[in-house]
């Protein structure tokens, strides 16, 4: 049997959902609409559908009792006559070796293992697992590499940063903006700390700003724990992180238009580019938006002479300008 | 009848026998299997091997004491997620296992997975969080082959080139920086490569998708771990001196560099450090106002990056 691509795989993930979404009903008796559908990622109008399948199922011939009960009573989610289903199905060894190859990655973490809480998890997963699967998990996991540690410089400040976001405690760093070429003080509330694109990013409340920010961690130069506490704004919801890097950079309202050439098209892979067209030239024109020209200059330059700004016209300006700056360093006999 | 439905029942209905039922009293108690003969057989092969993808064991014994037939049943016992017994700061760190594993993928099958632990999605330490996008579709995939030791083909893009055929005898699995790659032996090539599972634009293909025997050993001594660069510089990397903007220069402190000696008059710090990569290097350089003094062909071709952005862009 192939994997993962069989022509009815929604099938086989509404009957994963149903099977998984049983017991847990029947383990959480008065659970709402809203609660299950935020616990399977599903809209309410799926939940009812999967709710009316349920209803004509059973144990076949369906005696008395046979048929299991399903529906939604007020806003509340009801199951019944579903024994059989009490229990969820095992894992399988594809989300068995997912958890484990997860939890050993992130049990190398210093700020994880201190905790000890997962190493204690991953052994009593690893103490219900059938012997073949956790054969199978074992081997795998020799064969996958997972690295999310950083430098060393960094994995001492994320360290630090996720101590002080657990404890809720203020934190002031050094940090070093790499679009103005600035080192600033800032005192922060330290949020989350999370991994996105192959960085770790601190998000928070920066008082200097006065506005929430997100900072990469290895630009972080130092990270000063203080003992003042801190609260995370109602409903802040650490889930919704995670998204392509430096999105603050990318919400603003100036648009600009660089021409890649091949060598520089990784741009176009990595950051959240409005639209991208070939030129007759063979180069690809890519249109991104920001709220930073400084941070657009710096790219240009970091990339010269493969990508080359188009517009709009200050952008052309203030890359000449920049590239002449830099170039003053280059005369032909240094000082 | 959807074919859901049909599975329902087959489940509780295995589940719920005491004895194995044959292909015959199954097809007559669920609804939904109008077929007879070779092709009731097939599509209940079908249904099982479905099942068994998701984690449900339908086995097989024979009826009676003669074992003249066979018949099917699912043992509860097999069938069940045992309880993990886990304290709540343990199912909330391996909720955040399950979560960085899952990935931003809303992938069902995850989330599935997450509910039969009954871990929370949005639980887990507020204070840190981790992606791996384990779940995509595409690793799912070369965790089998890896797994399994199946070779496989799929077409690739290498940056800037068009995209095209490879065959691979996958290895092992790294996740570097964020992204993952594979990481095997070349069949096209007869050499060891590392392909951006990013880059793969087609479906992972298994060559011999049939056969449940592994296609290649895996050499001895071989360790994934050690096939790409780990964060940072190499050791015993030649060693360039540059001149950077004071807050640039804290940075690449902390990385290494050496400070040659006091801030000059213009504010900048002369340091020494690792060139590691030569094109991350120069990239650094050009995009932090970092003049390279030496290596002098690094210094000659930073001077040529910028004059030759200077002919596009000066007036």
């Amino acid at each position: 049997m192939s994997p993962g691509r069989s022509p009815d795989a929604s099938a086989a993930g509404r009957l994963q959902r149903l099977l998984a979404l049983v017991p847990w009903v029947l383990d959480h008796p008065g659970a709402t609409v809203d609660e299950v559908c935020e616990r399977f990622e599903m809209t309410r109008e799926t939940l009812v559908a999967d709710l009316e399948l349920l209803y004509v199922t059973g144990v076949p011939p369906y005696g008395p009792g046979d048929l299991m009960e399903a529906w939604v009573d007020g806003d509340k989610v009801h199951i019944g006559f579903a024994d059989w289903f009490a229990r969820a199905p095992r894992l399988t060894w594809r989300e068995a070796a997912g958890l484990y190859l997860a939890g050993r990655a992130l049990s190398a973490l210093p700020e994880v293992a201190e905790q000890g809480a997962l190493a204690r998890a991953l052994a009593k997963l690893e103490a219900v697992l059938p012997a073949d699967q956790l054969d199978r998990v074992h081997e795998l996991a020799g064969k996958v590499s997972v690295d999310l540690e950083g430098d060393p410089a960094e994995t001492t400040h994320r360290t630090e940063l996720a101590r002080a976001a657990a404890g809720g405690r203020r934190v002031v760093i050094e940090y070093y903006s790499g679009s103005r070429g600035e080192l600033t003080r800032r005192k922060v509330d330290p949020w989350v700390v999370f991994s996105a694109s192959g960085h770790w990013y601190l998000s928070g409340w920066c008082h200097k700003a006065v506005g929430e920010r997100l900072f990469r961690i290895d630009r972080v130069v130092s990270v000063r724990p203080t003992e003042e506490p801190f609260e995370r704004p109602a409903g802040f919801d650490p889930a919704a992180l995670g998204d392509p890097p430096g999105v603050e950079l990318f919400a603003g309202g100036l648009q600009c238009e660089l021409d890649l050439r091949h060598e520089a098209e990784w741009v176009a892979d990595y950051f959240p580019i409005l639209s991208s067209q070939r030129r007759p030239d063979g180069r690809l024109r890519v249109r991104l938006a920001t709220n930073q020209l400084s941070w657009v200059v710096r790219l240009v330059l970091r990339l010269a002479p493969a990508a080359e700004p188009v517009s709009p016209p200050e952008l052309r300006a203030a890359v000449a300008e920049a590239g002449r700056n830099a170039l003053a360093n280059y005369a032909p006999s240094p000082a | 009848m959807r074919k859901v439905e049909r599975l329902v029942n087959l489940i509780a209905l295995l589940l719920d026998t005491r004895r194995p039922l044959t292909l015959d009293q199954v097809a007559e108690l669920v609804p939904g299997y109008d077929a007879s003969g070779e092709s009731l057989r097939r599509m209940f092969e079908r249904d099982k091997e479905e099942l068994r993808g998701l984690g449900v064991p339908v086995e097989r014994a024979p009826i009676d004491a003669w074992g003249t037939e066979e018949g099917y049943f699912i043992d509860p016992e097999a069938y069940g997620m045992p309880e993990l017994d886990l304290a709540p700061d343990e199912r909330a760190a391996l909720a955040l296992a399950a979560r960085a594993w899952s990935g931003a993928t809303r992938d069902p099958a995850a989330v599935a997975g997450l509910a039969k632990l009954d871990l929370d999605p949005g639980a887990g330490p507020d204070a840190l969080r981790a992606n791996l996008d384990g779940a995509s579709p595409l690793l799912a995939s070369l965790l089998e082959a890896v797994s399994s030791r199946k070779r496989i083909t799929f077409a690739y893009r290498p940056p800037g080139r068009a995209a095209a055929e490879r065959r691979l005898e996958p290895y092992a699995l790294v996740h570097r920086r964020g992204a993952w790659y594979v990481v095997g032996h070349d069949a096209d090539r007869d050499a060891q490569r590392s392909f951006r599972v990013s880059r793969i634009e087609s479906e992972v293909r298994k060559l011999r998708p049939t056969s449940r025997a592994p296609d290649f050993q895996v050499p001895d001594g071989f360790d994934p771990g050690k096939l790409l660069p780990a964060a940072g510089e190499p050791e015993g990397a030649p060693m360039a001196l540059v001149r950077a903007p004071r807050p640039a220069a804290r940075l690449a402190e902390l990385r290494g560099a050496e400070p040659t000696g006091p801030p000059r008059p213009d504010g900048r710090v002369t340091l020494r450090l690792p060139v590691g990569d030569r094109d991350g290097m120069l990239a650094w350089a050009m995009g932090n106002g970092v003049e390279i003094i030496e290596p002098a062909e690094l210094r000659t071709e930073a001077r040529q990056r910028l004059l030759a952005l200077q002919a596009v862009v000066g007036s």
